[in-house]
């Protein structure tokens, strides 16, 4: 009993991580109604970025996540001048924008590999110097665990904060619902996109300090996290950020249940078929509304 | 040098073009997106390889046997996502290739897992490896050219539209879908065959993205740009040898310049048939002429 | 009776854009319908051709109901359309465009189709020979090759109707098939939707803005306001009909 607890709340830190990725992803999705392959790319660079900006600060987290989620943040913004703006200003073809993502994910994963591939390179302990397990009603704790939960939380406030009480945040939530009529509005579309991606890259970036501080860096996370960041997507429903913040969790806790049982090699297996099961039976995901293509 | 480039042209580039050709035919056609591909390529690699090795198969079973079972895998795959939008496709295929991967190398008692597989029968040789390209491209050609092809053209533009002519999508789709996944399969049958080694590394995401960027690269609408930029940038690959990194670096900055400024790609939609090479073969001819005309002032109007 | 509509219903999220409409086509007859905009007639072909289900009511087609159907199998059992914002297909020339609505009805396998077996061959010919008659009927046989996004906006139309009436359908429904043509151009529409209506014998249905085309084509005519039907009858009945013209008033005022 108390290692499936135990496990549980593995599964819930994890799935705070993969929130934040998706979250992000499912931002993007919602006002441009694509699905950015370039995610985790930006995810392993900021995750390398801030394995660098540590030997500067030294083993404080906080200074780590917030160099990250500047770099994330800024290089999102990067990523949509070059790879996306002229295809959605010239002929917003979806096909296009899908190839240009895959391309732009792909180039950064390779130049994270040119420049770091080969070694192993992981960050430093933050947690040197505190308790490495706490004890909560019974249930140790990994220290790490809890922090991670904790800044993913405060991550997502911060994000429904920005959301409803700011002025970006009406405008994002208006794009979402209708470009055109936005542009009408005198909105300035191509801000508020740009606004977009650097959340969306920021909260990227926090996730890659956390997958860095879980692993070994390797550039090849980046593709492993964008299809993970996908299938939340799915199964939360596309564009749909409450949808992608329980499908996270769900997803997490799958993962580190079927690790516990089937080991990790074959994890991947399970969640594949967890998600075809899922698709086949609820075709919208949890709160989707983007499954077909008809007009 | 020469023969020493062709040999390695046929051997792989050809097969890799092949492989690729599945990426055409869902892509290219239909306007869906596989971005797992790789793993069907890698699904027929392995059929053929466990029946040749194992069992003693010959070509003529192996070769039928990996396209069969990269079909099945076509249909069940997908059964749930075609009706879907176009990104679940994507994912799902992803996702199946990441799911083959682990299994492959989860029993490496059988498929030798990461480590590989060493041994299998070589069955190949450059003919046969070029007749089954023609072959291939075409079938493919003629598919375009038939009621299959035009209805998935349909299909990529407007589906609503395609419904209204009475064009049962999902179904159409579906045909594509599994047809693409036979004709991967069958390059990886060739594969091994040639290579006679085998391991799960070579069929993953990367090999997927690459076919999805030499299809846009050569134009995705044009069967014969596509095979075009397969072989031209799977021998650029033999350059970049030493860095396999470096080489995706500049393939990538190569397709983000094309998909920005020339986004139908190299070949846009014209094929490389009898008529252009007739048109392009009257403008070459002429260019002397031209060239005449423009130094002595003329200039054409 | 060729086409019924018995009292259909059908609201987006709350919005009840066709509150309840019935109407009929007999065969070879010419319907109008006709409405101020956003009254919810392209919704009411959109409902016939199974683009999206009736919320209530029946869809009666040759004795079937066919509320509910898919949409493609709809369109094979014999309805056959137009849109309102052309939807062509690019990439396929003019005659490829024309051949896609035979094609789904055209048997023969995948396999036919790759190996080019005789079966293909025979029956690609002779849609190519029915496409061809259909384009010389809108009088496009010279621009079969071309791309139809390089062709005039009035040809576009013309490749459209071609393609709906390529595999002769029993009712063909055009949504505001004038739109965009000039004076002339709408004279010859005129006149070639009566030459067709003679050759197939088709029952059609369609939307249309201008009242001259309302008055020369329809036979009868249904008005439809605020997605319910406001009044129907002969043109001139319909025409003069103070109702009918408070409503268009009442969208001048607005416009």
């Amino acid at each position: 009993m108390g290692y499936y607890l135990q496990l549980l709340v593995n599964g819930i830190s994890m799935g705070a991580v993969y929130a934040i990725i998706a979250v992000g992803w499912a931002l993007i999705f919602s006002i441009l109604k694509f699905s950015n392959f370039a995610h985790g790319g930006t995810m392993v660079v900021a995750a390398y970025g801030g394995m660098l900006c540590t030997r500067i600060f030294g083993g404080n987290l906080w200074l780590t996540l917030i160099s990250a989620a500047l770099i994330g943040g800024v290089l999102n913004i990067a990523v949509e001048l070059v790879s996306f703006r002229r295809i959605r200003v010239k002929t917003n073809q979806l096909l296009l924008l899908f190839v240009s993502a895959i391309t732009m994910g792909l180039l950064l994963q390779n130049l994270v590999a040119i420049r770091f591939g080969g070694i192993f390179y992981s960050y430093p302990d933050f947690f040197a110097n505190t308790n490495r397990y706490i004890t909560i009603l019974g249930l140790s704790v990994d220290t790490a665990d809890l922090y991670m939960l904790l800044v993913a939380s405060i991550c997502i406030l911060a994000l429904i904060l920005i959301l409803k009480k700011t002025r970006l945040g009406v405008a994002v939530r208006a794009l979402s619902m209708d470009s055109r009529a936005t542009s009408l509005m005198g909105m300035n579309v191509n801000l508020i996109v740009l606004s977009t991606f650097f959340l969306a890259g920021a909260l990227a970036g926090v996730a890659g300090v956390f997958v860095g501080t879980r692993t070994v860096l390797s550039p090849t996370l980046g593709s492993t996290y964008t299809v993970k960041a996908f299938m939340v997507a799915v199964i939360g429903g596309l564009g749909s950020l409450n949808g992608a913040l329980y499908a996270a969790l769900m997803l997490g806790i799958l993962e580190t249940f079927l690790t516990s049982w089937i080991g990790s090699a074959l994890q991947p297996v399970g969640s594949f078929v967890f998600m075809m099961i899922f698709l086949l039976l609820f075709p919208n995901g949890l709160a989707g509304n983007f499954t077909s293509d008809k007009a | 040098m020469a023969s020493y480039y062709l040999t390695y042209m046929i051997n792989n580039a050809f097969i890799i073009v092949i492989g690729m050709l599945g990426v055409y035919v869902i892509t290219g056609l239909t306007g869906m997106f596989s971005m797992g591909q790789a793993a069907f390529m890698a699904v027929g690699g392995y059929t053929a390889a466990m029946l040749a090795k194992y069992l003693g198969a010959p070509i003529f079973i192996t070769l039928p046997a990996s396209m069969i079972v990269g079909a099945i895998l076509g249909f069940l795959i997908g059964i749930p996502v075609i009706r879907l939008r176009r990104d679940y496709v994507a994912v799902v295929t992803l996702g199946f290739s990441q799911a083959l991967v682990a299994l492959l190398n989860n029993s490496a008692s059988i498929t030798g897992g990461a480590l590989g597989l060493n041994g299998i029968p070589r069955y190949t040789n450059k003919t046969m490896i070029v007749i089954i390209l023609v072959l291939v491209t075409a079938g493919i050609w003629q598919l375009k050219k038939s009621r299959f092809g035009r209805e998935c053209v349909a299909i990529k533009v407007d589906e609503l539209a395609a419904s209204s002519m009475g064009i049962d999508v999902a179904r159409t789709k579906l045909i594509v879908f599994i047809l693409a996944c036979a004709i991967s399969a069958l390059a990886g049958c060739l594969y091994v065959h040639t290579t006679s080694y085998l391991d799960s590394a070579s069929f993953g995401w990367d090999q997927s993205s690459m076919w999805i960027i030499m299809v846009y690269f050569g134009g995705v609408s044009s069967l014969t740009g596509s095979i075009f930029s397969g072989v031209v940038l799977t021998m650029i690959q033999e350059i970049f040898r030493f860095s396999a990194e470096w080489r995706t670096v500049i393939y990538c900055v190569i397709v983000l310049v094309i998909i920005n400024f020339r986004p139908q790609g190299l070949f846009g939609e014209t094929e490389l048939d009898g008529k252009t090479i007739r048109k392009l073969g009257r403008q070459v001819i002429s260019l002397p002429r031209k060239c005449k005309n423009l130094i002595s002032g003329k200039g054409e109007k | 009776m060729l086409l019924e509509l018995k009292a259909i219903q059908k609201s987006f999220g709350g919005v009840q854009a066709v509150k309840d409409v019935s109407l009929k086509v007999e065969k070879g007859q010419i319907i109008g319908i006709i409405g101020p905009n956003g009254a919810g007639k392209t919704t009411v072909l959109n409902l016939i051709s199974g683009i999206y289900p009736v919320d209530a009511g029946e869809v009666v087609f040759r004795d079937q109901n066919i509320a509910g159907m898919k949409q493609h199998k709809i369109a094979q059992l014999g309805i056959s359309r137009t849109f309102q914002n052309i939807r062509l297909f690019k990439g396929l020339t003019v005659l490829e465009n024309v051949m896609t609505a035979l094609d789904a009805t055209t048997h023969y396998n995948i396999l036919s189709a790759i190996l080019h077996l005789p079966s293909k061959h025979r029956l690609e010919k002779a849609n190519r020979e029915k496409a061809m008659e259909a384009l010389r009927l809108v009088g496009l046989e010279e621009h079969r090759d071309a791309s139809p996004f390089n062709l005039p906006y009035g040809l576009q139309r013309r490749v459209e109707l071609a393609r709906a009436i390529v595999n002769e359908p029993q009712l063909l429904m055009l949504d505001e098939p004038a739109a965009g043509l000039n004076p002339s151009e709408i004279e010859e529409f005129i006149a070639l939707i009566l030459r067709l209506r003679e050759k197939y014998g088709f029952g059609i249905l369609f939307i249309e803005h201008r009242m001259k085309v309302v008055n020369e084509l329809s036979e009868y005519i249904y008005v439809i306001n605020f997605g319910d039907l406001l009044t129907e009858g002969t043109p001139e009945k319909v025409v003069n009909d103070p109702e009918v013209i408070k409503a268009y008033l009442g969208e001048e005022e607005i416009t």
